[in-house]
């Protein structure tokens, strides 16, 4: 046991209570409440920790895709200057000991450098935090229980005080050890596990397949969002034919994805956004920050008849500058493998990059960016 | 109740409760074993010597010397006893001073493992804070539990003080059979959460208990590779009986037993430890110097702790330095602070934390060569650990605690 320092409590927003509610209702029956009470748990902690940051906190990897991640482990992900951590909540009054689901604390891209348990108390509107443990505490006297794959820590081996997360945060501490990396999974065997496991009528899907496997499908974004989508019995967001038909995807419009209609000239594709025509053709295009410089992705079809299914990726810098050297633009297969000319590198003296690539209907892609945009998720888009 | 002020008598007496008063009570091979660690100093030395002393014998031992162990035990029953009686003066509850001395000194053990973690602070003023600590969240959450019905109570159990409590409840019980009331107990708390829209846990119906009892075979057949079909009425059963497990887990009697409660002074291994002491008279195995030059490190970062903490605290207006003797001082629970003043218990709860950060921040600022303060997460808990003691010292009014000797800048 050791001296714990004052519990924070903090109000539940009765606002923010109805829009969770609504919100988890649009998930699958046996998820519902625990979703519920996970958005609870980041939008308090989250306003908190905006008191003192009104700019760096921000859920991890981005808004848009937790439910994703809702969807198929309990746990919030956030971001915040220099350090990632993962709100655990729970109803336990005891809140004897941490539970951390395998996923947060194994998969290489997810662990994040403090867990902090939450109670959550929505009848009486409040959250309650005591501490909170490291990583390395997790994988290093954390007990890992096979039957739930939760990683269990109890209480007095926390850090009983919230205080010091702030001075973790100035001093950008990484609490985070080494994990092995996982091993990457066919489209086959993607596909199969998908089919299976979007099946909502099958309460707990991890449980149905060895971890490794498990956790190789939900840490790829693209396959993820198809596996929580289907439990959840919204159709495929991810077909970009369908996005021309019946516009964006809601989704994709989260991601940021915008349709544009222009004027192409016969020969090349010379246009800028301002010679936008609502005669002319139509592309998708997506703002992204790159190094902190804004540009823009495009995509768009340049060739559709039977025979030729021929889609254009575009990475645009901001009006008539030039990109910045080194920066790579890059495409890959559903399971993130390379192809011919699959990739095209910025030399610093180009406003834009592009690949031209031939499909077949149905495929899907996976675009890429180094170095990385902000708020970057792997996200498969079909043609 | 009298003060014990011998030496012989802090490290070797218990107190006892009876009816009307305390009284306390001789452990005679203590007693004999103190005598002699007396006898082969020379020099007179203070409590907090001592105290520190079979702390570091403890230690030396891995834990394993019960005799250092029941010195300080015996060395905080005050400490543990002016804990209970405030306990007793502040809150409104059915429970007596012996109650709560009871639920106190029953973690003791997890105390003792607690303290190396702190920095710069003394035995007592330590066990003082980590008693107090103990009896607040058994009143906290004895009184949560009391209005919950059996399905709500499940639901607010950790998987661990579950296991805890069926291990308590059912003595005899072996580990398979545990660990399927615990998967029963899993399957109930996926199928069985409350409605989002009304947030309310009624009792779960028949179908329901057929879908856990459902989700409890696919789970026993795909788990334990064994084929079990449950009778949904016969899981109900099992959720009743890990509702009662659970409710008297909650209750001082179990609290006691549980965390383990003072070592029973007829215990076989605890004599022989003691016999081989005496009777060999061997000559006291730790290293008295060390110790001594320990207790003046620690004087030294107790007085550099003190003198930046009371400039920070001199620092803050008055508003915030109130708030703190709310609740060091007076004792009272954020709940109660907030009906006091009238503020949500958020907003105490928000002030009481940038009070303590400013403090750490102090001491991380100017304490690099003194508290010998690096940037590991884990020295930093203990500078948080240190302040939240000093806080605890520091408002402790004399007259109320006539044992914490307050610390001089």
């Amino acid at each position: 046991m050791k001296i714990s320092a004052p519990e924070l409590f903090l109000d539940i927003n009765p606002k923010s209570l109805v829009g969770c509610t609504n919100e988890s209702l649009r998930f699958s029956p046996h998820r519902q409440w625990e979703v519920f009470l996970n958005k609870l748990c980041l939008e308090t902690v989250s306003s908190w920790l905006k008191e003192d940051d009104p700019s760096g906190v921000e859920p991890w990897p981005n808004t848009a895709t937790l439910p994703s991640f809702w969807e198929v482990v309990n746990g919030t992900a956030l971001a915040l200057s220099g350090i990632k951590l993962v709100l655990i909540p729970s109803e336990s009054i005891d809140m004897d000991e941490i539970r951390v689901p395998q996923e947060w604390v194994d998969i290489p891209s997810w662990s994040a450098d403090y867990y902090i348990p939450v109670r959550v108390n929505p009848n009486e509107g409040w959250i309650k935090i005591h501490g909170f443990a490291r990583h390395r505490d997790l994988k290093s006297m954390g007990i890992y229980d096979p039957s739930d794959r939760c990683y269990s820590l109890a209480s007095e081996k926390l850090i009983n005080d919230v205080c010091l997360l702030w001075v973790a945060q100035e001093l950008s501490l990484n609490e985070r050890v080494a994990v092995d990396p996982l091993a990457p999974l066919s489209l086959t065997q993607a596909q199969s596990l998908l089919q299976r496991l979007g099946n909502p009528s099958i309460v707990d899907p991890q449980f149905e397949v060895p971890f490794s496997m498990w956790a190789s499908l939900i840490a790829h974004d693209g396959w993820r969002q198809q596996l929580s989508d289907q439990r959840r019995g919204i159709p495929n967001q991810q077909s970009v034919q369908q996005w021309l038909e019946s516009g964006i995807s809601e989704i994709g419009r989260q991601l940021g994805w915008s349709r544009v209609e222009f004027q192409t000239t016969s020969s090349a594709l010379a246009r800028s956004e301002t010679a936008e025509d609502p005669t002319g053709a139509i592309a998708f295009k997506r703002d992204l920050s790159i190094s902190g410089v804004d540009c823009k992705l495009w995509i768009h079809q340049i060739e559709s008849t039977v025979a030729e299914n021929v889609w254009r990726f575009e990475l645009r810098s901001p009006s008539s500058s030039n990109l910045a050297p080194g920066i790579c633009l890059r495409l890959l297969t559903e399971d993130l493998q390379p192809f011919e000319n699959n990739e095209v590198t910025s030399e610093g003296n180009q406003s834009e990059l592009y690949i031209e690539v031939a499909l077949e209907p149905g495929e899907g892609l996976v675009w890429e960016i180094d170095p990385s945009p902000e708020h970057y998720v792997q996200e498969i888009l079909r043609f | 109740m009298f003060l014990r002020e011998e030496l012989l008598e802090v490290f070797s007496t218990f107190l006892q409760f009876d009816d009307v008063c305390q009284k306390w009570i001789t452990d005679p091979k203590l007693r004999r074993n103190m005598q002699a660690a007396i006898r082969s100093n020379v020099q007179e030395r203070s409590q907090d010597f001592w105290a520190l002393y079979w702390y570091k014998q403890w230690e030396a031992e891995n834990a394993e010397n019960l005799v250092a162990k029941e010195h300080l035990n015996a060395y905080v029953q005050e400490t543990c006893f002016w804990v209970a009686r405030k306990t007793e003066v502040i809150f409104d509850s059915q429970y007596t001073v012996s109650d709560y001395f009871q639920i106190a000194i029953s973690r003791f053990d997890k105390i003792l493992h607690g303290f190396k973690e702190t920095k710069g602070y003394k035995f007592k003023n330590y066990a003082l804070v980590a008693f107090r600590n103990t009896i607040r969240d058994f009143l906290i959450h004895e009184n949560e539990v009391s209005v919950l019905h059996d399905w709500a109570l499940l639901r607010r159990s950790s998987k661990k003080r579950l296991i805890t409590a069926l291990k308590q409840h059912k003595q005899g019980c072996c580990d398979a059979d545990i660990a399927r009331y615990v998967l029963a107990w899993s399957c109930f708390m996926k199928i069985y959460s409350p409605d989002v829209r009304t947030k309310i846990i009624t009792t779960p119906n028949k179908e329901q208990w057929k879908a856990i009892a459902d989700l409890y075979s696919y789970r026993c057949k795909t788990e334990l590779f064994s084929i079990v079909t449950i009778d949904p009425l016969v899981l109900e059963d099992w959720m009743r009986l890990c509702a009662e497990a659970i409710r008297s887990g909650f209750s001082p009697k179990f609290i006691s037993i549980y965390e383990l409660a003072p070592v029973d002074r007829s215990k076989t291994e605890f004599v022989e430890v003691l016999d081989q002491l005496t009777s060999t008279d061997q000559a006291l195995p730790l290293d008295l110097i060390s110790v001594e030059e320990e207790e003046e490190e620690r004087q030294q970062q107790r007085m550099f702790l003190n003198s930046v903490l009371l400039e920070t605290l001199n620092c803050l207006d008055r508003d915030s330095r109130s708030l703190l003797a709310l609740y060091y001082q007076e004792g009272l629970l954020q709940q109660q602070i907030s009906s006091l003043l009238n503020m949500n218990q958020s907003t105490v709860s928000r002030r009481l934390e940038r009070i303590r950060r400013s403090f750490l921040i102090a001491l991380i600022q100017r304490g690099e060569d003194h508290l010998h303060i690096s940037n590991d997460s884990t020295v930093l808990e203990r500078v948080g650990a240190a302040i939240e003691e000093w806080l605890h010292i520091h408002f402790a009014p004399s007259t109320d605690h006539p044992y914490y000797e307050n610390i001089s800048p």
